[in-house]
């Protein structure tokens, strides 16, 4: 192609307008954090780490956090544990629905979240399950798409006949996913687990619908926090989760390059 | 002689009446390279599976060194397995693929390691130990599979295809040297493969499998000479294949014994002479007939003469007849191979 000032011109513009069209909207805002303001205003006046301590001083905040945490740790280990056997079936046998159990399982990322909660709210009190496992459970559903769809991801690249081959050496099925599938796909299953937490970390209707009790989940204690106080701790707070959040995605990006190197 | 391996009435279906084998029978001598040729959709892969164990035959049985293995899953079988596209675990060094079977069979890694050591000269691997097999070559991944295999001691080894992930102006080269491996190991080979150039490079004997059912067994020079059927004839390279009845009379046969359930003739493109004038002889039988086609091969030429038993095609080296023209074709007898 030959070299032209103005198609280059063109894409720089074009560049510059998709950079600030994503990346703005999420860095703007958090320079809220460091206003020196007590209610948020934008731009930001002044500069101050006050509210970054702020944040430390109101336990619904960090028990918010802590308990995001464990939740979303635990239904991510839970999901993985459940689609793992699933995609393993997926991916090693041919069977008939096989389509169509595929898409069920995908299919509570495709139904809008906030109608789960509500059903899964009506569900739960009909089945008169324990308010305390009523996050848990919501939190492994919605983010059982995500970890099959990782999980299957890691397996997919994997040669079938290396577990035959195993097994014709003389090793039993189990010894020979042990030993040939499950090093070669731990990498994927640890990207597919970040992932899964980060979905989880980040939800809101679920977490708003299912909560229940003292104890609220990270989203739902700041949405609380905002409805008394209008002050930039919030700001502060996402700022560190936007912080968090990235380098969870770097470490899956470096997982997925170590990969891709083998 | 009491095959080594030997394979009894074996049938396999996924449907009922729509066989993938049907009653297929053969035996394998020991330290023989039997190759099993067929194209894609005869049932190979599903032969495969069954003497391996990964399926299990609707009817009939495997017998390896006398003992009755039809129920034995394929961990207990003790068959070594060359997989197409090799199946090397790709997260273990090569010695590590190499002693994985020993170390199922909880032998001291030290003992194991001095096993792998005598494949690893044998297989001309020294110096690739500890790399991975993404780092190897298609004919260095090759021979790490086989030595994976038969560090074992299998009873047979199981070659699905070995060549089909080899560069094609390799090929010829490396199956040399498999066979002379093969040899020096004195292993019982069930060698599987559509390509008929690794079949009859390779084999001891060539059992040619079509629809579930082997057609013929026998050593190469044997099929090329002498094919049992008109699959195996027309399979093999034989040009012309014509219905008996059509030749019957010209060929003055009675219809004996020999021809009683034959239905076809065989005759090689490369047996037939053509001349002007027919040949005073009585070794062969001359048609007239006249050029319907000329195409050119690498090599040769190729004559398709329309004559009274069909079109026949014949080779000549050089440019003598112009299409349309009247020529003889003059079949030898002694080529002529009858056909079921």
């Amino acid at each position: 192609m030959p070299e032209n000032k103005f198609f280059n011109i063109l894409i720089s513009l074009l560049f510059g307008l998709t950079i600030s069209i994503i990346l703005l909207p999420i860095i703007l805002p958090l320079t809220i954090s460091f206003s020196s303001s007590y209610t948020i205003t934008f731009p930001p006046r002044g500069f101050t780490l006050e509210w970054f301590i702020n944040i430390f001083l109101f336990k619904s905040l960090v028990d918010g956090f802590k308990f995001s945490l464990m939740l979303g740790i635990f239904a991510s280990l839970i999901a993985i544990a459940m689609s793992l056997p699933a995609t393993y079936a997926f991916y090693r046998y041919n069977f008939k629905l096989k389509g169509y159990l595929e898409n069920l399982l995908l299919s509570p990322s495709l139904t809008p979240e906030i109608v789960l909660s509500f059903m899964l709210l009506v569900y739960f009190k009909a089945l008169k399950i324990d308010h305390s496992f009523w996050l848990l459970l919501g939190h492994v559903l919605i983010l059982i798409p995500y970890a099959t769809r990782y999980t299957y991801a890691s397996l997919i690249n994997l040669d079938i006949s290396i577990e035959d081959a195993a097994v014709a050496l003389g090793a039993s099925r189990l010894k020979a996913f042990l030993d040939v599938i499950a090093p070669n796909i731990a990498k994927g299953l640890v990207a597919s687990f970040l992932l899964s937490f980060i979905v989880s970390f980040n939800a809101f209707s679920i977490s708003l619908f299912l909560s229940y009790g003292e104890t609220l989940p990270l989203p739902i204690a700041m949405w609380n926090y905002l409805q008394v106080r209008y002050d930039p701790t919030i700001a502060a707070l996402s700022t560190i989760l936007v912080i968090f959040t990235l380098t969870l995605s770097l470490i899956v990006r470096k997982i997925v390059e170590l990969r891709g190197v083998r | 002689m009491m095959g080594y391996l030997i394979l009894d009435g074996i049938t396999y279906y996924y449907q009922k009446d729509v066989f993938v084998l049907r009653n297929l029978n053969l035996s394998v001598n020991k330290g023989e390279i039997m190759v099993l040729l067929g194209e894609s959709g005869s049932g190979k892969t599903t032969l495969l599976k069954i003497i391996t164990g990964f399926l299990k035959p609707k009817e009939g049985r495997i017998i390896i060194d006398g003992k009755d293995v039809t129920n034995l899953p394929p961990n207990k079988r003790d068959i070594g397995i060359v997989f197409q596209n090799y199946a090397l675990f790709p997260h273990m060094s090569v010695l590590d693929n190499i002693i994985y079977g020993l170390k199922i069979r909880k032998v001291p890694k030290a003992e194991a390691i001095k096993e792998a050591k005598e494949l690893i000269d044998l297989l001309n691997l020294s110096g690739l130990e500890n790399k991975r097999p993404s780092q190897l070559s298609g004919g260095q991944q090759q021979r790490v599979a086989i030595a994976r295999a038969l560090i074992i001691k299998p009873r047979i080894l199981l070659m699905d295809e070995p060549m089909s992930n080899i560069d094609p102006k390799l090929r010829s080269k490396l199956r040399t040297e498999t066979k002379k491996i093969l040899k020096t190991y004195n292993i019982t080979t069930i060698y599987v493969t559509h390509d008929q150039d690794d079949a009859f490079e390779i084999g001891d004997r060539i059992a040619i499998l079509h629809v579930g059912v082997i057609e013929n067994v026998d050593t190469p020079k044997n099929l090329l000479d002498n094919p049992k059927t008109t699959y195996v004839a027309s399979f093999i390279g034989y040009e012309n294949i014509i219905p008996i009845t059509k030749i019957k009379d010209i060929l003055s046969l009675s219809i004996d014994e020999h021809t009683n359930s034959c239905t076809h003739v065989g005759i090689k493109a490369s047996s037939i002479k053509l001349s002007r004038e027919p040949l005073d002889s009585n070794d062969y039988i001359s048609l007239r007939g006249h050029v319907n086609l000329i195409s050119y091969k690498k090599d040769k030429i190729s004559y398709h003469i329309s004559t009274s038993i069909g079109m026949l095609e014949a080779y000549a080296y050089d440019e003598f007849l112009k299409e349309g023209e009247a020529v003889y074709v003059n079949i030898s007898r002694r080529s002529l191979v009858f056909l079921k």
